[in-house]
């Protein structure tokens, strides 16, 4: 009997602040890496815009004015629609014991900013499949 | 999407991100450098030192990263800076005028 293959990675809700990386990183996750990419600009965003997207994984800014990153995994988890959605979160605090703290919180993986927009794509979609053995 | 597009990209947006950082910290002075102006300030040029380094300009890095430890420090802190972290704090953005 073959194995059943694993789930394709479509759809990335992202969460980011900061324009310029919210830009180049939609840019990277499109062109090279082929997904549908929802970009939001706060946690507060991100919820609103959530259930209409029905995202595969989020990729999470942790550092951000209002609702940081942190909060909106725990709201999003408190959501039927969002309980088990994978989220990645995406910081430069990136110390063992921050790492986790994260994945304590509920984050499926990190990503360490600064991040090479080149290799982005590749990043996601390899800890798409750990997720997915 | 070539490395070289990234950095013209990025050097074309740097005049606003720097003017967005003197506003706030300009902000942050008047409002006795605590509360909310502090935190605006603290995490823009936290914004800048990561996006510095992902769009190719590692020395705007390097300067923002000096920069938001001293404003990391004056947060966890809660008093405001004496006149040498303020002159710090006026060395750091003099650094980064240039490159903007």
């Amino acid at each position: 009997m073959a194995a059943m293959a694993p789930p394709a990675l479509k759809r990335i809700l992202f969460v980011e602040d900061d324009p310029d990386i919210q830009s180049i990183a939609t840019m990277a996750l499109e062109s090279l890496g082929g997904f549908a990419v929802l970009a939001c600009g706060s946690g507060d965003e991100a919820l609103s815009r959530f259930a209409g997207f029905s995202p595969d994984l989020v990729l999470l800014d942790v550092m951000m004015p209002g609702m940081d990153g942190p909060t909106t995994l725990e709201t999003l988890r408190r959501r039927p629609d969002g309980a088990g959605v994978p989220v990645v979160f995406m910081t430069a605090r990136v110390q063992a014991h921050e790492i986790a703290r994260y994945r304590e919180m509920g984050a499926a993986d990190v990503i360490a900013k600064p991040f090479d927009p080149m290799t982005l794509a590749d990043t996601v979609q390899s800890i798409w499949r750990s997720l997915h053995p | 999407m070539e490395p070289d597009e990234l950095r013209q990209y990025f050097a074309g947006r740097l005049p606003h991100r720097l003017a967005e950082i003197e506003d706030a910290c300009r902000a942050a002075r008047d409002a006795g450098w605590t509360g909310e102006p502090l935190r605006t300030f603290h995490r823009l040029v936290h914004s800048l030192t990561g996006a510095g380094a992902t769009f190719g300009f590692p020395e705007v890095s390097e300067i923002a990263r000096g920069l938001e430890h001293l404003l990391a420090g004056l947060l966890k802190r809660d008093t405001p800076p004496g006149e040498p972290q303020i002159g710090e704090i006026e060395d750091f953005l003099a650094g980064l005028r240039p490159v903007g």
